[in-house]
């Protein structure tokens, strides 16, 4: 999760910043960048952060959410030479588009945001349902995806086999972690 | 993308598919991923089925309007190729992973389908799904990424981890599954609001038993029965090495923390301690889902006013009207009264994974207690200063 704050792709799982200490909100969460971006506009309100501040995390936030819809450009395009059929091509993209529009949409509320803040409770709504619809299509990808590696089981593809590891690699224990000071 | 800095989930989409060679044309029986859609008269053939026919379902919700219904389509995969439809799961799983590490996936429901499917993708795989009332999901995580963290086995008394993803060249081996839940939350139910007269029984078996103005803790020590998750995904050769999974009780790197483990400890979450540097081969991921820290088995109990009866046999009273422990097992107690000085008024039980319900409980008022291995549960300090980030403030509880 990138920290819109100081811009540390946060590897946890939130809730901070391994960085800066910033609330990044909890990953798992599936609400995306606005429990950072309520979070930065409450910090605003209480003057702990400039409007320069909120701007640079809003440019963030616009930022990165284009990216993903970038990377779903990208996983679209690399679907085309998998061959498969008309039908098959437009069910797959069915399922992407409605993340995409969720991504775009919210995109382009955040874009037009008054980084001074007071944004309305109706802007609140608008970017929460955005941020669903990214949620509702991520959903259905989880159909599609059950589905094709459902079928991908039933004729034959063993993952296990298919994703062992490499020769020669063996599995090793994590390394111990530090316990914190 | 100067202003992101290290945005770092690059995705390839280009990488190779070893073993997806040859789509050649199949027909499969196709039954399988359906086996528990009981609601679609038995079948998932979306040529039959009315454009509006899963609005109702939160996984369609958004897809019906403004375009077709793309779960029409879904049956036309059975004259896919095996190899084919693994190679376009891996792709967007590879998609869906990236999302989910940036938050926008949530950790997916899986409804009645036999587990929720983590994204199998290069990239990020997500965190699976939660199974229901089937065993476990699978975590995803294949080459080039993060694993996935595993489904979350619900219903089935004693449930299955997920299996652990695997983590490919180049990427993360992927935290394992969680262990599944047992009879106790067949419903899925993680948050349980325990009335006196009652006791809870955790799916690693502790105990709480709440009777008249004590309630008693029967905690049955982390290195025994408890049902970690799956074994956690195998890091690939030249990659960040795996997650090392969630050690309960020890919060992600952060000092300041609200306790996260105690949410995600034995659920194969791994918070990327144990990654190893980029080049080397990748350390397994296996072992996520590690329970809390080697510990035996131990009683203690809140009782009158509220005391504490520790585990190593010292004695305290509350500090504020409300506590909050953390169970070996990540389990989350959460004792409230009318004062510091009244007795139990409300318990409730957070299993791993679950949110605590702050409705009518001032986390101003809550203290968060640790135990740091001694046997004895120190304050550190009240449930707002550990969720406000480093804004301080504190969220609200609306």
């Amino acid at each position: 999760m990138i920290c819109l704050a100081c811009g540390h792709e946060e590897t946890s799982l939130g809730p901070v910043c391994a960085e800066c200490g910033s609330f990044v909100g909890y990953v798992a969460e599936g609400r995306g960048y606005l429990p950072q971006l309520k979070a930065s506009s409450d910090a605003l309100a209480a003057d702990q952060i400039s409007v320069e501040d909120m701007e640079q995390r809003m440019g963030r936030m616009v930022d990165s959410l284009g990216l993903l819809m970038d990377y779903i450009d990208q996983c679209g395009a690399s679907l085309v030479p998998l061959d498969f059929d008309d039908v098959q091509n437009a069910t797959l993209s069915g399922y992407m588009t409605p993340v995409r529009e969720g991504l775009e949409r919210l995109r382009g509320i955040v874009s037009e945001l008054d980084p001074a803040g007071g944004w309305s409770e109706e802007t609140w709504s608008q970017m929460n349902e955005a941020q669903a619809e990214v949620y509702r299509g991520q959903e259905g990808l989880n159909t599609l995806m059950a589905v094709l590696i459902g079928g991908a089981i039933e004729q034959g593809v063993d993952f296990e086999t298919v994703f062992a590891p490499a020769n020669g690699v063996s599995e090793s224990p994590p390394a111990e972690e530090e316990t914190p000071g | 993308m100067a202003s992101i800095g290290n945005f770092g989930f690059a995705a390839n989409f280009s990488a190779q598919f070893a073993s997806v060679g040859g789509f050649a044309p199949q027909v499969p029986a196709f039954g399988q991923p359906f086996g528990g859609l009981g609601g679609f008269g038995g079948g998932f053939d979306g040529f039959r089925a009315s454009a509006g026919a899963f609005d109702g379902m939160s996984a369609f919700g958004g897809l019906g309007s403004g375009l077709a219904n793309p779960a029409m389509g879904l049956g036309s995969f059975a004259g896919a190729g095996g190899n084919q439809q693994a190679a376009a799961a891996f792709q967007l799983g590879r998609l869906q992973g990236m999302m989910a590490a940036q938050g926008m996936r949530g950790a997916g429901l899986g409804g009645g389908m036999p587990g929720g499917f983590g994204g199998p993708g290069g990239g990020f795989g997500g965190p699976g799904g939660f199974g229901g009332g089937m065993p476990g999901g699978f975590g995803g995580g294949m080459p080039g990424g993060f694993g996935g963290p595993g489904g979350f086995g619900g219903g089935m008394p004693g449930g299955f981890g997920g299996p652990g993803s695997f983590g490919g060249p180049g990427g993360f081996g992927g935290p394992g599954g969680p262990g599944g839940i047992g009879q106790n939350n067949a419903m899925g139910q993680r948050t349980i609001n325990l009335t006196q007269g009652q006791s809870f029984t955790t799916p690693s078996g502790a105990t709480i038993n709440w009777q008249g103005d004590e309630v008693k803790v029967s905690e049955k020590g982390v290195n025994q029965s408890v049902p970690v998750g799956g074994p956690g995904g195998a890091g690939g050769p030249g990659g960040m090495g795996g997650p090392g999974g969630c050690h309960g009780g020890r919060s992600f790197g952060c000092g300041n923390q609200f306790n996260p483990c105690a949410q995600y400890a034995n659920q194969g979450f791994g918070n990327c301690a144990g990654q190893a540097g980029m080049g080397i081969p990748g350390a397994a991921g296996a072992a996520a889902g590690l329970t809390a820290a080697q510990a035996g088995p131990r009683d203690w109990k809140v009782w009158g006013d509220p005391h504490i009866d520790h585990p190593d046999g010292s004695k305290s009273d509350f500090d504020k009207k409300n506590a909050m422990f953390t169970l070996q097992d990540g389990t989350q107690l959460l004792m409230g009264a009318d004062s510091p000085n009244s007795t139990v008024k409300s318990v409730q039980v957070v299993l791993p994974g679950g949110q605590v319900n702050w409705q009518g409980i001032d986390p101003g008022q809550t203290s968060v207690m640790q135990d740091n291995g001694s046997g004895h549960f120190n304050s550190i300090g009240t449930a707002n200063q550990f969720m406000g980030g480093g804004f301080q403030g504190g969220p609200t509880f609306a």
